[in-house]
């Protein structure tokens, strides 16, 4: 019974609460500001929460906030290269998040961001609502909508976006609980259409 | 279904042991009534649960199962089945069955399942759970059952799971559902034999069910280049101990000797047909953990019954998450295999034009995407294929 085990709060990106007093930052709206590793620009039309380094579950990525990470949450993703794993993971691991490749298929990316929600946030009901092409960072890529119940049995829906650039993968997802994923859909396409390299 | 133990040797376990749970049976002092009272709280969470499969067909079947299992007392049980991949299934000493969809997942047919909710039943009528509850509270010594019903009446909200409640209102209370001691545990065992054998099923079918959950842990270990440790532990996905299923091989082998006339069956058609509407998603849950090694001997096991072109598909589901070398190209024959076999799907055709694609085998590729949007036209990728058919 591992996934029971999971105590409360296992929003999919987000954060991991500890004893610590975490150190959110204000992010101001209408200025760009650099996300993830650097790489990504994007510009807010709203002010966000930033949540501390480090708190994201993926790999050296960067989490916007309008209510606390367990209702929403934005995540900024890469550059992720070929033949890594979006996430830090043990070699031995006997479940793994797939290790992105360039070359993968639509279905692959989106089966590896189901898989890091079933692995990592206990995602045990997890149903695709819509995958569509998209264009990302000036780039093709895809716009990918889909709800499940976590270990703390919460509705969430999620949307991410993703593009494969120059071999290197980069990412956008909005997570959240039900109303709150929908009232910050507007922002999110705002986000993701200003995204620059 | 408690996973604890020390070693012994085999033996036949004793069978002829009799309930102490009467039908309709109500908790007689105050410890139990007090157990009760917070398996009421944590039902009220199961029946409202997200992850509960609400399905009544599967839920009448499970039911039919333990109806010919216990018979009458079957109506005194209440089952959830609640979507966990980890295999499980738990009792609770008032009624309430929990059984994993980790659990169904790995069940080849009537049998196996009977096995395993007869052990559950077992618990139940020997009030395993009470004797457990009391052993542990003894042993560690904290007696918080004051406090524990204190935070049910007072509405205790703070967590979300029925797990959680269990979990702060006390964690001795999951612990006597979850972790008993090895002599419980071959109680439920010997209990569930009866219950099983009487009720006409192939006696082997619960060493059979020790046998591959061992061997799939095994075999996880092994894919990923980590040591098989024997034993485990009630709350985790540890493997059971193998005197266990040692000591249900040798009771279902003398059994079927002093028996030789009798016949037994597995009904694994009557299991197919209840699990079907599940059994894509039941596989999905595990396959998409990208658990290569646990995943592949399932389907194996699975398919000692035959391939079928869901397990071919999710082999091939398998191949494409692990991805290493020659995946690639196990996945595509196992694709082919899907759609060529009775009852491939939609989605079978997708995947192996994908998988096509990736090879460089366009034409093919694309004609199987072309069907999957003939079989799909409103399909929730249709824009994204049609993308992909253009570049």
């Amino acid at each position: 019974m591992k996934t029971l085990k999971v105590s409360l709060g296992i929003a999919v990106l987000a954060i991991a609460l500890s004893g610590c007093a975490p150190t959110y930052s204000l992010v101001k709206p209408n200025a760009s500001a650099k996300v993830g590793s650097g790489m990504m620009k994007v510009q807010p039309g709203i002010a966000w929460s930033k949540a501390p380094a480090g708190s994201g579950q993926m790999l050296k990525s960067e989490v916007w906030t309008q209510n606390g990470p367990v209702l929403d949450a934005v995540v900024f993703l890469g550059p992720v290269k070929d033949g890594t794993a979006i996430v830090m993971q043990n070699k031995k691991a006997e479940r793994k998040v797939p290790v992105f490749h360039a070359q993968m298929t639509p279905q692959d990316l989106v089966d590896m961001v189901e898989s890091y929600y079933r692995i990592r946030a206990g995602a045990t009901i997890f149903e695709n609502e819509a995958l569509k092409p998209t264009t990302f960072l000036g780039a093709k890529g895809l716009d990918f909508t889909y709800r499940y119940v976590g270990a703390d049995e919460v509705k969430r829906r999620g949307r991410t976006v993703i593009s494969v650039i120059d071999q290197q993968l980069y990412l956008m997802t909005l997570d959240g609980a039900a109303p709150y994923f929908d009232s910050a859909q507007l922002e999110f396409e705002k986000l993701v259409a200003s995204a620059v390299l | 279904m408690c996973m604890m133990g020390a070693p012994s040797f085999a033996g036949e376990l004793t069978t002829d042991l009799s309930a102490v749970v009467p039908r309709g049976y109500a908790p007689l002092d105050a410890d139990e009534r007090g157990l009760w009272q917070s398996w009421e709280k944590l039902e009220e969470l199961l029946a409202v649960s997200n992850l509960r499969i609400r399905d009544p067909q599967l839920n009448a079947y499970l039911g039919e199962v333990m109806q010919r299992l216990m018979g009458d007392q079957a109506k005194d049980l209440r089952i959830y089945i609640m979507r966990n991949p980890e295999f499980n299934a738990a009792m609770a000493p008032s009624g309430v069955m929990i059984v994993n969809t980790g659990f169904l997942a790995r069940v080849r047919n009537e049998g196996q399942l009977a096995a395993v909710l007869g052990h559950e039943a077992g618990h139940y009528l020997r009030r395993h759970t009470l004797q457990s509850w009391r052993s542990i509270r003894t042993k560690s010594a904290i007696g918080a059952f004051v406090a524990a019903g204190a935070n049910v009446a007072t509405g205790y909200t703070g967590q979300t799971t029925w797990y959680d409640l269990a979990n702060a209102i006390n964690q001795n209370l999951l612990l006597s559902v979850f972790q008993h001691s090895r002599g419980l545990e071959s109680e439920a065992d010997a209990y569930g034999f009866k219950l099983l054998s009487q009720a006409g099923y192939s006696p082997e079918s619960a060493s059979q069910v020790w046998t591959q959950l061992i061997e799939e842990h095994k075999a996880s270990a092994a894919a990923r280049g980590k040591r098989y440790k024997a034993g485990g532990s009630a709350l985790s996905t540890h493997p059971p101990p193998e005197d266990r299923q040692e000591d249900l091989a040798v009771t279902a082998k003398l059994h079927r000797m002093r028996n030789a006339q009798a016949t037994f069956e597995d009904r694994r058609e009557a299991y197919l047909l209840a699990i079907g509407p599940h059994r894509v998603s039941l596989l999905e849950e595990q396959v998409m953990l990208n658990n290569p090694g646990a995943s592949l001997y399932l389907l194996n096991a699975l398919a000692q019954d035959g391939w079928d072109s869901t397990l071919r598909f999710s082999e091939g589901e398998v191949y494409r998450l692990r991805n290493e070398a020659g995946d690639p190209a196990r996945a595509m024959t196992a694709y082919r295999q899907a759609i060529e076999a009775p009852g491939a799907t939609s989605t079978m055709y997708r995947a192996h034009g994908y998988a096509q694609l990736k090879h460089g085998n366009r034409e093919e590729g694309i004609a199987a995407l072309r069907h999957y949007l003939t079989l799909e036209p409103t399909a929730n990728d249709a824009q994204m294929v049609r993308f992909t058919l253009e570049q």
